[in-house]
């Protein structure tokens, strides 16, 4: 204990002799002088105080069981009813008391609530600045990062933060490249000078700013040119090409810049056409100057309303695309087709990881035509997102493409394809397409006017999955609840996640889907959201009640789930 | 890689305070540090880990998050690590755990730093992060008692740096 009053009490813990709080506070060796006069004699009396609470609760805890002890004695002999009174009185102490008691442990909440406040306050202001330079630096950056101006107060409180702020270049490496804040961006860029090649670029256009403004031509050319200064530091550049249009010149200057440590490109659009007849026709108010640049260790992708143009010996490279498609009602921003998709995905010959969200499954996507089936055995991951659903696209697309080695497949699509489940689950995802597939992700999004249910999505994907898979390990699956509804609409999502699936046998499968459908039913119309998660690796643990606690959301989750299992 | 026999080990640590702990071995290897030294003894269970830089109470409590993340998959390497830094995020049971009195907090940074436990040392430094995010940096002096030492003249070559950020 490192208190002030601690070297003049050597006696019982931090009781002090009534003698001490009526004498005059005289200075003691040791105590500082700012522990002298009033806030002296009130911390005396504080630790004076909660000694003696602690002293006499002992005391009455003992005196309590004597009530107890001397009531079992008295019952022994037999009273009469003269001692009626006396035990209706005693009786009547103890009641008074558990009240007495009562308020003592309120009062004691409070002050206990109050310490806490006061001792944590004072211990950070202790020690906390003890911590070394790497455990700020660490602070510093989950504090920082994205939030220029929390990193900027944090470089100003002293000297000690601000070496550590100011060496840690995650905090100024991320720049937003806008116009007026250029200034900005050469700060943060000069401040981790002397750091590896790690800066992260983002140009965008800033909302209500309309691209074609002089004004904004000039600040275009500042752009380039700043990332032609610190083109052998980037690392991450996300570029909306609509913004860096001005529609006059190309700025062929800008077309021959080399990046050699690139890794991650984001490139936007507004709205692009994409058609099968002309590949790579790209809509004409898009800066293109970037095509031809030099980027020898790109390998992430992530485009959005386009298929960035970039020369095969670029696209053969790529390790991770992205491919993000917005939409207005049912207009989509990039206008593709199923051949044309297929057409650009087949030039990244090394691709590993594909997400693409989110795909429109209107006829106009699909003309009918007979393609080429798109081999992707570098393929490891595939996500995809569709925006509505179509029986006989949806099969198309899955057909389209070949990827034998996938381990990781993620689906989100409307619960419109809940009644083709049943019938087209089995011959699209088997081990024959997918021998490899390890981790499913099957997300069904509620949408109105489903129609009637027909099949059991859960018992359909959860069932056909782990039974045409004996490798799966990992199955996670989110559906809207299927209880009816006036408009065929539910709020309540309900999630399960099955991990090491491969360690059961089918009975034990089974097992599994056949209680997550009474626990799916038992707890709709109480909290939302919820992800039930079993995990094979505890199988001798969940006999009678196989929800692991340390999986669920909450206590009360873990006891509504136990409710439902237990019954 | 651990093995079948690693995972049904079992692993001895000694606090600086003397207390031993027997735990398994799935749940003590979170902390690389623990696990370094494992596999530089070799085969011999009976040996003890001396922690000298951890006591009793604070080791009690890491190895309750060890024993809660014991089937976490392997951190991702340190390329990685800009992702990591993106979110203040806590899941729900860390942010739990972690609702400790200040010297705890302290405490289990040091010792998950000590011990080279990444996911642990994170949920303890955001929970730093969260108490200083958005404070101005006299707030920040008094929250963690820091002098402000800066002259007057480095204090205005401070601020007209900063002049580019003030109007945003």
């Amino acid at each position: 204990m490192n208190s002030a009053l601690q070297s003049t009490q050597n006696s019982s813990p931090r009781l002090l002799d009534a003698d001490v709080l009526t004498s005059s506070p005289e200075p003691v060796n040791g105590v500082p002088d700012n522990c002298t006069g009033e806030l002296y004699r009130r911390m005396l009396d504080l630790t004076y105080h909660a000694g003696r609470v602690k002293m006499e609760l002992a005391l009455v805890n003992n005196f309590a069981e004597m009530v107890t002890i001397d009531a079992e004695i008295v019952e022994l002999h037999e009273p009469g009813p003269c001692y009626y009174p006396d035990l209706k009185a005693a009786l009547e102490d103890m009641r008074d008391t558990r009240l007495l008691v009562a308020t003592v442990v309120n009062n004691i909440d409070l002050a206990i609530r109050n310490l806490e406040s006061q001792t944590s306050k004072i211990f950070i202001q202790g020690n906390f600045a003890r911590f070394p330079d790497e455990i700020f630096g660490m602070i510093f950056e989950f504090a920082g990062f994205g939030d220029l101006r929390s990193a900027i107060n944090i470089s100003r409180v002293c000297r000690r933060f601000r070496n550590i702020a100011l060496s840690t270049p995650l905090l100024w490496s991320r720049i937003h490249l806008r116009g007026r804040w250029i200034e900005e961006a050469k700060a943060r860029a000069d401040r981790t000078r002397s750091s590896m090649p790690s800066l992260s670029l983002v140009i965008d256009a800033r909302s209500g700013h309309h691209p074609r403004d002089t004004l904004y031509s000039d600040y275009r050319l500042v752009i380039l040119d700043f990332v032609c200064d610190h083109a052998l530091r980037i690392t991450s550049l996300e570029m909306d090409l609509e913004y860096l249009y001005d529609g006059h010149s190309s700025w062929s200057e800008y077309s021959t810049i080399t990046l050699p440590y690139l890794v991650y490109m984001k490139l936007s659009a507004f709205y692009s056409e994409f058609s099968d007849t002309d590949a790579f026709a790209q809509r004409e108010e898009l800066w293109q100057e970037y095509r031809d640049w030099n980027m020898p260790m790109l390998r992430t992708l992530h485009s959005v309303n386009m298929f960035p143009d970039f020369p095969a010996n670029v696209l053969s490279k790529i390790k991770t695309y992205r491919l993000e498609i917005r939409k207005e009602y049912d207009d989509s921003y990039l206008h593709w087709t199923l051949s044309s998709l297929a057409g650009y995905l087949s030039q990244m010959t090394s691709i590993e990881d594909l997400t693409i969200s989110s795909l429109n499954l209107m006829d106009e996507h699909f003309p009918p035509e007979d393609i080429p089936k798109v081999q992707m055995v570098s393929l490891r991951r595939l996500s995809l997102k569709f925006s509505d659903y179509r029986k006989t696209h949806f099969k198309h697309f899955f057909d389209a493409f070949e990827s034998g080695n996938l381990r990781s497949l993620s689906i989100n699509v409307p619960s419109e394809c809940i009644p083709d489940l049943e019938q087209w689950s089995e011959e699209l995802w088997n081990v024959h397409r997918f021998p490899t597939l390890t981790d499913v992700r099957f997300v069904i999004r509620p949408l109105f006017n489903v129609g009637e249910l027909r099949s059991d999505p859960r018992l359909t994907i959860l069932d056909r999955f782990l039974a045409a898979f004996p490798k799966l390990q990992d199955i996670y699956f989110e559906c809207v609840s299927d209880e009816s509804h006036p408009f065929s609409f539910s709020n309540s999502l309900c999630a399960m996640h099955f991990k090491n699936c491969n360690l059961l046998d089918r009975w034990d499968q089974q097992w599994w889907i056949s209680y997550c459908k009474s626990a799916y039913r038992k707890t709709h119309g109480e909290e939302l959201d919820r992800c039930l998660i079993l995990d094979g690796a505890d199988r001798g643990a969940y006999g009678r009640t196989p929800v692991i606690e340390k999986t669920a959301n909450s206590i009360q989750d873990i006891n509504l789930w136990r409710e439902a299992f237990v019954e | 890689m651990s093995t079948t026999e690693d995972k049904t080990r079992k692993v001895k640590l000694v606090t600086s305070d003397n207390e031993e702990f027997e735990v398994d071995w799935e749940v003590a290897t979170r902390s690389v540090l623990i696990k370094h030294m494992l596999e530089d003894i070799g085969e011999s269970e009976e040996q003890a880990i001396p922690l000298p830089n951890v006591t009793a109470n604070v080791l009690k409590k890491v190895l309750e998050w060890c024993e809660h993340h014991r089937k976490d998959p392997e951190p991702a390497p340190e390329s990685s690590d800009d992702n990591r830094k993106r979110t203040l995020e806590i899941g729900d049971w860390d942010a739990k755990f972690i609702q400790v009195d200040q010297e705890m907090l302290f405490e289990i940074i040091l010792a998950a730093n000590y011990l080279d436990i990444k996911a642990l040392l994170d949920v303890g430094c955001k929970t730093v992060a969260n108490m200083i995010k958005g404070k101005q940096p006299e707030e920040i002096r008094k929250m963690f008692n820091i002098v402000n030492d800066f002259t007057p003249e480095e204090e205005a070559q401070i601020k007209k740096e900063n002049e580019w950020a003030e109007d945003r």
